[in-house]
């Protein structure tokens, strides 16, 4: 499988601060204590708490360029569904590792070593990003910077659609775990 | 090519040689845990997509522990579900209610996780299992993938040393250790990385600690978001070293390092809200207390209530005051009622509770009502995490839980250091 739209895309970018939790952040809490999962109800509500007017701004395919520790706090996945539903890409400056776990078990494509990014990306800007080299073009200001690229492993993951791609897979090359032990 | 004991249990597990921090890798585990809390939703997500099978079912344990109590119609289903699913999957190993216990102590207890293993658990906690030289990794919600596949993937962590010179002054405990290191680690105070970070303990202090201490200095540091804590091997059982026994090399490559001299600890109180909110004890004191819990995967071993039975024998707790008991695992409770030690409980006016999590698991058996107040020697203190949303948890050792649930008011526990060392039974005295 591949990855929609492929590793290196071009978008505009919205950039937050640091320490944005995924839980009171990125989506309300009581959608993750509700244990909602559909991406038509979760969508709504992306971003509201930091920023009730962002998810205006945002277009499918675009980039959320955070600081450090994005998505801190308990590593629920209700908003990251949201974020891969539209085909977000994450430019972080670091992820606690558990909320990169999750990000990539659904699928999210996340550069999370990007440290500096928001030296020379502001608020709107057009990106070109290579997830695959690490590279991250700023085509508004005419800047670029590289990055610790996505490693090749988690690449494989994220192209095979996070776990649950993962989990078809695993079974339709064994196919004696669809019949009882 | 030298290596810390993390990276030797997970290159062994790996099949390689050598794995070196920031691998992308995908360990093999000998065990795989889950609590009784996920099974049903790890059973739905696999069944859904057409699983009737885990890989490696031999290797799979079940363990009651959350939902220990069960009064409500879910917690009655939910109980027959598990039982049903780890019929159905045919599952190694499976505790119900009332049998093993804690699944971060019991293991151990029982021999099941032995220094040198590596496995992986759903719940974070399981770095418990870093007191005896093993390496447990959380799954969380990814743990459909290791019972579909036998294992998945994961990045080999740094890891940061810790050593440990001198020892406690009297009433003080690892639990406070562990709330004090987990505070300076995540305010920033020494500086270091630590998430997804091993911490590896070690010198003069760590190879004389005995189990229950070190089960209690892995407990806080889990919460700020490390990825293991892990200690020199120590059987749990008595059992001789074996091959699969390791230790750092002498020149292994650690990201940093930290000394600590534990004579210049005091009691520490974790304050609502976040396990590292830290203080010294006396910031704390004096606060009114309706509830106390003592137990949970931090403090559940037979010696931390055989040292909290020291402070409370011959005393009654407070009027105001409901406390109680939860011992780790069966055995645990089994050895407390024959060593008179249930009985010095009951005497005080406490009230004990099933072998498990007790009410850290969302206030199973004893939950606090608005505006209450509690001090315990839960994992974790967040809002509403023992019932409700506005009811104040405090966190302390066992002997801080033990003082202030007889005074009625948070104290400190140094004022009973004469009851502790009076104690036969208190073999965490220092």
């Amino acid at each position: 499988m591949a990855l929609e739209g492929g590793w290196k895309t071009r978008a505009r970018c919205h950039v937050l601060g640091d320490d944005v939790p995924h839980d009171g952040g990125v989506m309300r809490f009581d959608f993750i204590t509700g244990r909602v999962t559909d991406p038509a109800l979760l969508i709504p509500e992306l971003f509201n708490e930091i920023d009730p007017d962002l998810k205006t701004r945002i277009r499918p395919g675009d980039f959320i360029v955070a600081g450090k520790n994005f998505f801190c706090g308990k590593a629920h996945n209700n908003g990251m569904i949201a974020m891969k539903a539209l085909g977000l890409r994450v430019l972080c400056e670091s992820m606690p590792f558990r909320s990169f776990r999750a990000a990539i078990g659904v699928a999210l494509p996340c550069l999370t070593q990007c440290k500096g990014i928001r030296e020379f990306v502001r608020d709107g800007d057009e990106l070109e990003v290579d997830f695959e080299t690490g590279e991250v073009v700023n085509l508004t200001r005419g800047e670029a910077r590289r990055y610790p690229a996505v490693a090749r492993d988690i690449k494989t993951i994220v192209e095979e659609g996070g776990m649950q791609g993962l989990l078809a897979k695993w079974l339709a090359d064994h196919p004696e775990l669809a019949t009882p032990a | 090519m030298a290596m810390t004991m993390t990276e030797k249990l997970l290159a062994r597990a790996c099949g390689l040689d050598s794995v070196k921090p920031g691998d992308v890798i995908s360990p093999e585990p000998e065990l795989v845990i889950m609590h009784d809390g996920y099974v049903e939703t790890a059973h739905k997500q696999l069944s859904d997509i057409g699983y009737r099978r885990i890989t490696n079912a031999g290797r799979v344990m079940i363990i009651t522990d959350h939902n220990t109590i069960q009064t409500t119609p879910r917690s009655i289903e939910q109980s027959r579900a598990n039982r049903r699913i780890a019929a159905e999957w045919k599952v190694g190993h499976f505790f119900d209610v009332g049998r093993g216990g804690h699944g971060h102590i019991y293991p151990m207890e029982a021999g099941m996780v032995r220094p040198g293993m590596f496995l992986f658990a759903y719940d974070m906690h399981c770095t418990n299992f870093g007191a005896v030289g093993a390496l447990a990794l959380r799954a969380g919600p990814d743990v459909p993938m290791v019972l579909a596949t036998g294992s998945m993937w994961t990045v080999v962590p740094e890891t940061l040393r810790v050593e440990l010179r001198g020892g406690f002054a009297p009433g003080v405990l690892a639990r406070d250790l562990g709330f004090r290191l987990s505070a300076d680690l995540s305010s920033g105070r020494h500086g270091l990385e630590f998430d997804h970070r091993i911490v590896e303990f070690g010198g003069d202090a760590v190879e004389a600690m005995p189990l229950a201490e070190r089960i209690a200095l892995c407990n806080t540091l889990t919460e700020i978001g490390v990825s293991g804590v892990i200690f020199p091997p120590l059987s749990p059982t008595g059992a001789p070293p074996d091959g699969s026994w390791v230790r750092s090399d002498d020149d292994a490559r650690f990201e940093s390092r930290l000394e600590l001299d534990l004579s210049k600890l005091e009691p520490q109180v974790a304050l609502p809200g976040r396990p590292d909110n830290a203080v010294p004890v006396g910031q704390a004191a004096g606060r009114l207390v309706d509830h106390a819990y003592l137990g949970s995967c931090g403090s559940g071993m037979f010696e931390d209530f055989a040292l909290a039975a020291g402070i409370v024998r011959g005393r009654k707790i407070a009027d105001r005051v409901r406390l109680f008991v939860v011992p780790g695992t069966v055995e645990i409770a089994r050895r407390m009622a024959e060593q008179g030690i249930g009985q010095t409980f009951l005497d005080a006016g406490a009230i004990l509770l099933p072998a498990g999590c007790g009410p850290c698991a969302g206030g199973v058996g004893a939950p606090l009502g608005p505006g209450e107040v509690s001090i315990s020697t839960a994992a974790t203190n967040g809002v509403g995490r023992m019932g409700s949303k506005e009811a104040e948890c405090y966190l302390g050792s066992p002997a801080t839980v033990a003082a202030s649930a007889l005074a009625g008011r948070i104290v400190d526990p140094r004022a009973w250091a004469g009851a502790l060392q009076a104690d036969p039974n208190s073999t965490l005295v220092h």
